[in-house]
């Protein structure tokens, strides 16, 4: 297990949190939330939050609508639905619990 | 001058240089085979490529119109290889994530680098089949002692089986457990993708069709017809893949076994009543080269030319069943080249033993024997060297021993030479022994034909026969012959023993014959003296004696 693996792990598992977070507080485009996530380095390749964008539509906890935009090609705007905000809300719960934990069990 | 493709990326019309459409088409169609159509590919797909849209809208400008290769790589570093897509998202089901989804595609075989001790065949063998490497490596060294077929096969494997390298490869090696839902899945999985061709093919044939005619077209029945035969047709090609796989992988093993042991099998031909038990090429290229080299030359040549379809055979049945893909650069041109020079070797070996049979030559000798006081003359055969041989002395050794060359344990090759019996109207008994062979020079085939060792002896009115003429085993075999003329004044009756009869080559010519014991069958009896048609073609003329030979019946 090397260092590079390990790292992708952890970013893997509160990337789903974060996308939820991100499109809770405003509708975004897929390139809006690769742009936030680049600049906080969760992500590292862009390609990946296209299938899980699908996913979290599939499950539910998203919705989309299309958006026409000048020049380029038409844009999908995603929002979160009430179900993904009571999953968000788990999440956070989650989270909050789990910085926690890894603050105590991490600081000597 | 560069050319340059239209292409249309999510509805945005670019121009792109021909390497860069390549290199594009090649990582869409990479990343697409990474996902299936349960996790909604073709949503995903469109979705990457509008953000490639955008991106390449971004490089582009008035000066620079054109989508470049470079430009291409940039995207694709930006987006990401396929593995870092598909594998940085590992989506965990919705089940409570109990169930977890590790693996989307069938097990495959690769050499694990990790569990290796050599190649990391046996490794990777376990992990196919979910068995203890340990056993593999048991079972490998015990095929060791079958012809030295394990280390042959392992070898086999370790230059056909790719080496799992990425972290996916790793995955795909381990696979998932083999259960009825993941088959199932799997054949559904390849079925959606025969569906989805065939649909695109109806929907393209259904537009072609409205164009023509304006035919109101009810596409649900036929395209229905079109997924049943698609599925019909997925699982019945693969299920006969996977025979032929075996079929193939079989047979090449079968056979590659039964060569490998011909090549470097017992020093002897063994021939039985089943026929040819064991053949040893060695064996069969002594008797036509002196040389050890052009042996070990045969050899090298042989294996090339007829191990590499075998191995060819192996692989491909292989990869039907297993679905693996050796990937190696210039893997099959290589192969084919080395083909190419063992047929060179094989054809250069051909020649040089055909040039060994360039010249031929014979010499005579004259013997004059007593004639008997009294009654016949009785030819026989010196039984016991036939025995010394280990043949039985009552089977018809000429037409049904073809293997004496080979019998060499006396350190020497035998032959069956040919008799001869004519009257003669003078009054001594004459035998004429010829001696030939071929040779690379007229020279050598006089040494070879003088090395020819044949003898009888006589007792009374006995002529013994051997019954057959021998040559040195390092002489090799040179087409060398014998032929024995036999002289008998028509007034002696002869006698041919039944033995003799099938241990030579005997003929009779214008004389009558008298056969049997003498107390049971002292008539003599009427024979048609008879010469088969051709048969004195096969003497060479120079030994036919100028006799006077008008067929008579004579009693």
């Amino acid at each position: 297990m090397n260092l590079e693996n390990t790292k992708a792990q952890m970013r893997k598992g509160v990337l789903e949190f974060c996308i939820l977070s991100l499109l809770s507080n405003k509708e975004a485009y897929a390139s809006d939330l690769i742009q936030e996530m680049k600049d906080s380095k969760l992500l590292v390749v862009e390609g990946t939050i296209y299938p899980l964008l699908t996913r979290l539509k599939n499950e539910g906890l998203l919705s989309y609508r299309w958006e026409e935009s000048t020049g380029g090609p038409p844009r999908k705007y995603y929002k979160v639905t009430p179900l993904g905000d009571t999953f968000l809300r788990e999440l956070k719960k989650t989270w909050d619990e789990l910085v926690e934990a890894v603050a105590k069990a991490t600081t000597p | 001058m560069k050319k340059t493709l239209t292409v249309n990326i999510s509805g945005i019309v670019f121009h792109i240089d021909e390497d860069a459409y390549e290199k594009l088409n090649q990582y869409l169609a990479s990343v697409r085979r990474h996902f299936t159509p349960d996790d909604g590919c073709d949503e995903i797909m469109a979705d990457i490529e509008s953000r490639i849209a955008e991106t390449l809208q971004e490089k582009i400008s008035d000066s620079k119109q054109v989508v470049s290769l470079h430009d291409v790589q940039a995207v694709i570093s930006q987006l990401g290889e396929p593995d870092q897509i598909g594998g940085e998202e590992e989506p965990a089901t919705e089940e409570a994530g109990k169930r977890i989804r590790t693996e989307k595609t069938a097990r495959r075989l690769y050499r694990d680098p990790d569990n290796a001790i050599l190649g990391g065949v046996a490794g990777g063998l376990g992990a196919y089949f979910q068995v203890d490497t340990t056993w593999i490596r048991v079972a490998f060294v015990l095929f060791t002692f079958v012809y030295g077929f394990g280390p042959l096969l392992y070898l086999i494997l370790w230059i056909v089986v790719p080496k799992a390298r990425s972290t996916a490869e790793k995955l795909e090696m381990k696979g998932e457990k083999v259960t009825i839902s993941n088959i199932e899945r799997t054949i559904r999985e390849e079925l959606g993708d025969v569906k989805k061709n065939l649909q695109d093919f109806s929907e393209e044939a259904q537009d072609t069709f409205k164009k023509k005619s304006d035919f109101a077209y009810q596409d649900s029945p036929r395209r229905n017809f079109a997924t049943l035969a698609g599925r019909f047709f997925g699982v019945f090609f693969k299920v006969v893949g996977i025979l032929i796989g075996l079929f193939l992988m079989f047979l090449g093993v079968f056979l590659l076994v039964g060569f490998a042991s011909a090549l470097l099998g017992g020093p002897v031909l063994i021939d039985s009543d089943f026929g040819v038990q064991l053949f040893s090429f060695p064996a069969l290229a002594e008797i036509f080269f002196n040389n050890r080299t052009l042996i070990n030359m045969a050899i090298i040549g042989i294996i090339l030319v007829l191990g590499i379809p075998l191995l060819a055979m192996i692989y491909a049945g292989a990869r039907l069943i297993f679905g693996f893909d050796a990937r190696i650069r210039y893997f099959g041109f290589v192969t084919f080249m080395l083909w190419v020079a063992g047929l060179g070797i094989c054809l250069f070996i051909f020649l040089s033993g055909a040039r060994n049979f360039s010249s031929q030559r014979s010499f005579t000798q004259e013997v004059i024997i007593p004639a008997p006081e009294a009654g016949r003359l009785i030819l026989d055969v010196d039984e016991q060297k036939i025995r010394e041989l280990g043949i039985s002395p009552t089977s018809d050794i000429k037409s049904g021993r073809w293997d004496l060359l080979w019998m060499t344990e006396t350190g020497q090759r035998n032959g069956i030479p040919r008799l001869r019996i004519r009257t003669t109207t003078s009054d001594e008994i004459k035998l004429i022994i010829t001696k030939e062979s071929r040779g690379m020079s007229p020279a050598v085939a006089m040494d070879n034909a003088s090395s020819v060792a044949y003898g009888f002896i006589q007792e009374n009115n006995r002529l013994i026969f051997d019954p057959f003429f021998t040559f040195d085993k390092s002489d090799g075999w040179r087409a060398q012959k014998v032929f024995i003329e036999l002289y008998v004044p028509e007034n002696i009756p002869v006698e041919v023993t039944d033995g003799l009869r099938k241990a030579l080559d005997v003929r009779w010519y214008m004389r009558h014959e008298v056969s049997g014991k003498e107390e049971s069958s002292p008539v003599q009896q009427l024979t048609m003296n008879y010469c088969l048609p051709g048969d004195a073609s096969l003497l060479r003329k120079a030994f036919l004696p100028a006799f006077s030979s008008k067929p008579v019946y004579t009693l």
